[in-house]
């Protein structure tokens, strides 16, 4: 059986995706600083956001988009991920945003279909 | 009735006995690594999972897990780094271990210092809602906070 579909129309590529993440940051957050009331808000935007640009895509991948938003106080913050996939298909990428009151980290993982 | 030999099945299971710190990062083999040649299948005809990704199972899995890496431990930033990538590791393969054929395994650990700072994690997935779904789960103790979470996802 042929399979037409190859190349990067339906790779995961991971400079695309970190643009998508970057706008999606900037465009939720932007240069507010840290504001209790509007923490949930944001990181909700944030993968919404991401989400609704993935699918503009129209690539054949399900995604996983988590965002984290964490006060900055000195306090330090591990993130690890373990993936079972096919590497040949399947990628992620995870972009690491700062201002002065806070950490932003968002994680997207494409699973291919 | 045919059955779809799935090659990402092949996995060289880790022994995860060894305590945390010992679990080599790069341990897993994936099909890439192992089948350079490419594998003709055959049709299934299947239309849905044999298998159901249970999140109570797995939320039992990860609290189990978290509990017992991490009793009595402390937030130490040096010694952070390599846990929460083992925990991670561990969790991922103890889900493995339910035999979900066909489902692809997403784990996210989260290791952070408890300093009365704000943390908020939110996700949202793009997914069959039949078939995949998540798991996730919170430890909190002293000035530890960990949150890990699972995703599995059906390959259609």
């Amino acid at each position: 059986m042929d399979d037409f579909q190859s190349g990067e129309e339906t790779a995961f590529v991971v400079d695309e995706v970190t643009n998508i993440i970057k706008e999606a940051v900037e465009g939720a957050i932007g240069g507010n600083g840290y504001q209790h009331n509007k923490v949930n808000q944001w990181t909700s935007n944030v993968v919404e956001q991401c989400l609704n640009q993935l699918t503009k895509l129209g690539k054949p991948f399900k995604y996983i988009v988590t965002c984290v938003i964490m006060q900055k106080n000195g306090a330090g913050l591990h993130t690890a991920s373990s993936c079972f996939w096919d590497n040949s298909t399947d990628g992620s990428c995870t972009v690491r945003w700062e201002n002065k009151t806070m950490f932003c980290i968002v994680s997207v993982f494409g699973l291919a279909i | 009735m045919v059955i779809r030999r799935t090659v990402h099945t092949k996995v060289d299971m880790v022994t995860i006995t060894a305590g945390p710190e010992l679990v080599p990062r790069e341990s897993v083999a994936t099909s890439g690594d192992l089948n350079h040649h490419l594998v003709e299948y055959e049709n299934t005809y299947k239309l849905d999972p044999d298998a159901v990704f249970f999140p109570g199972k797995v939320k039992a899995i990860i609290k189990e897990v978290l509990e017992e890496n991490l009793k009595g431990q402390t937030y130490k930033a040096n010694l952070m780094a390599s846990r929460c990538m083992a925990l991670s590791d561990i969790i991922k393969e103890r889900v493995r271990q339910l035999e979900m054929p066909r489902f692809k395994t997403v784990v996210l650990v989260l290791v952070g210092e408890n300093k009365e700072q704000a943390l908020s994690v939110a996700s949202q997935c793009l997914w069959n809602k039949e078939t995949d779904n998540f798991a996730s789960c919170e430890y909190s103790k002293g000035n530890l906070h960990v949150v890990a979470m699972v995703f599995g996802v059906y390959q259609e």
